[in-house]
């Protein structure tokens, strides 16, 4: 089980990003083994932003959003009164930035490490939860087996 | 040679009621095995769907800017 920063999707879909590999061998990955995604609803929201900005391009923001939000291997925690509040008591505590915040809100309920590119987030939220790059998650995965 | 599942019937009747529990044992330990190595199709669809999009993206203009420094960026 897993927490993924929208940065790893976003690497993905863009294959210019230095993070790009390793963030689409990770997905391939845990697509192959099943493992559950716990995502905050916020990821839709920063991704829909991100390749509106980046790409240009809202009707495949719009489409890629609507695909990952009824992908069955991903659960999507919604911004409820708790996890604002876990959020704020961490963003206080920890001096972290809000998004930042959520996303370790929702990986720490869940018990979960954090899959990140975003290095101040990688930085900031180390001490608080498990957060790792990609490849860091990728290696500290068991060897795949044989198809 | 083929058999039908009438033919199993019948002789899974015949068994005892003891041998029909293993039985069912049996083949549900063989139906757990399938179950687990098949994705449920509804994920499947979606990561497929996934995939074209990938394709889609790869094929648009290269961007001016890091996504992922944007995306950093707009938390600050």
């Amino acid at each position: 089980m897993f927490t993924i920063d929208t940065s790893v999707f976003v690497a993905d879909l863009t294959p210019t990003e230095s993070g790009h590999a390793e963030s689409r061998a990770l997905l391939d990955r845990l697509r192959a083994d099943g493992t559950p995604l716990i995502l905050p609803t916020l990821l839709l929201v920063e991704l829909a932003g991100v390749i509106g900005r980046v790409h240009g391009d809202p009707e495949r923001a719009g489409r890629i959003v609507a695909n990952l939000s009824t992908n069955p291997q991903a659960t999507f925690v919604a911004l409820d009164a708790a996890l604002a509040l876990r959020a704020a008591d961490l963003a206080a505590g920890h001096r972290l930035r809000g998004a930042d915040a959520v996303y370790v809100g929702v990986a720490q309920q869940a018990g979960c490490p954090l899959i990140t590119l975003d290095t101040e987030q990688l930085r900031r939220v180390a001490g608080v939860i498990t957060a790792q790059t990609p490849a860091a998650a990728l290696s500290s995965l068991p060897h795949a087996p044989d198809p | 040679m083929s058999i039908s599942l009438e033919t199993v019937r019948d002789l899974a009747g015949q068994l005892s009621p003891r041998d029909q529990v293993r039985l069912i044992t049996l083949l549900s330990a063989q139906l757990e095995t399938v179950v687990m190595d098949t994705p449920a199709p509804s994920s499947v669809e979606a990561w497929t769907t996934y995939d074209q999009l990938r394709t889609e993206f790869a094929a648009l203009p290269e961007p001016t800017t890091s996504a992922v420094a944007e995306l950093s960026a707009s938390r600050r």
